[in-house]
């Protein structure tokens, strides 16, 4: 039997994105209820498969240039915990740095910094500019179709941790993709937007 | 046992509440800007997270402790958002930055 999710296009298979986010509806809906009853459940699982059916659609997104289509959903949990983890040393870390700037003004440079990093799927993009900007001291101010991200940095601590490129290799490995970090002057990054057009 | 966890409990409650207090400090002292949304973000992801993971310590392994976690998760997905905002707008908007401007900034 073929299984079709109207006008549901995915790189893979939609069936494997369809259960992803009907299981994943379906834990939230047990923890946000607590509730055990056989009767429950079922309703439960119903309605966790009515909503996924309904919004698998929604949670594609496009790379523009490829023309692929990507789940947002589609990731490795274990491998994403693992870098939560990772994230939150790092968060804890660079906030340390923010705090001592705070108390000592003479660390205090703020700047932007430039790098090119082109991931295939633009969640990674996405993941990679949100962690960017949750870990303090770093905030992500653009982000163009070719991969140029412009980061502003408020001291040089939290910039060089940045700049050494294990974040990016790590989303990349979270993802599967094997584009190169390159870290770029601001002409460098001005050139390659200028050459996009 | 109860001790040991509430012990824990406000190690990371006052950790976070200290990473809130520098955040405060931070947004008087700093220069400019976008050095002001710097602080902002410390206190809005480490603080928020510290306490969130200490009411986790002490509430224990059960739905409202897990509830407690997803409401750190959220606040620490939609936060970034909101500051990547309004830091574009004021980029796009040539918010003047410290070497511009003594003083006040902005």
């Amino acid at each position: 039997m073929k299984f079709n999710l109207g006008n549901f296009k995915v790189n893979g298979s939609p069936l494997t994105c369809f259960v992803e986010l009907s299981t994943f509806v379906f834990i939230i809906w047990l923890l946000l209820s607590g509730n055990e009853d056989p009767e429950f459940l079922v309703m439960g699982a119903g309605f966790s498969l009515l909503t996924a059916y309904v919004c698998a659609p929604f949670l594609t997104v496009k790379n523009e240039k490829s023309g692929k289509v990507f789940f947002l959903l589609n990731v490795n949990i274990f491998k994403f915990t693992a870098f939560f983890l990772w994230l939150l040393k790092e968060i804890f870390l660079s906030g340390l740095a923010v705090t001592k700037a705070a108390f000592k003004k003479s660390d205090v440079k703020p700047h932007v910094i430039y790098f090119k990093m082109d991931y295939e799927n633009p969640t990674a993009a996405a993941l990679l500019s949100t962690s960017i900007t949750l870990t303090p001291g770093t905030i992500t101010l653009d982000v163009d179709d070719e991969g140029v991200f412009q980061v502003h940095a408020l001291t040089e601590a939290t910039a060089g941790g940045l700049m050494t490129g294990v974040m990016q290799r790590k989303i990349a490995a979270l993802y599967g993709e094997t584009c190169s970090f390159v870290p770029l002057t601001q002409s460098e990054a001005t050139d390659i937007s200028a050459a996009a057009g | 046992m109860t001790e040991i966890r509430c012990v824990f409990t406000v190690i990371f409650i006052i950790a976070g509440l200290f990473f809130m207090t520098s955040s405060v400090i931070g947004i008087l002292r700093f220069p400019d800007f976008y050095s002001r949304l710097h602080a902002i973000g410390l206190g809005q992801s480490l603080g928020i997270s510290l306490c969130c993971i200490g009411l986790f310590i002490y509430q224990g392994f059960d739905t409202t402790g897990i509830k407690i976690l997803l409401v750190m998760f959220v606040s620490m997905l939609a936060g970034p958002i909101g500051t990547h905002i309004v830091d574009r707008v004021a980029y796009k908007e040539n918010a003047k930055n410290a070497d511009e401007k003594e003083g006040s900034g902005c």
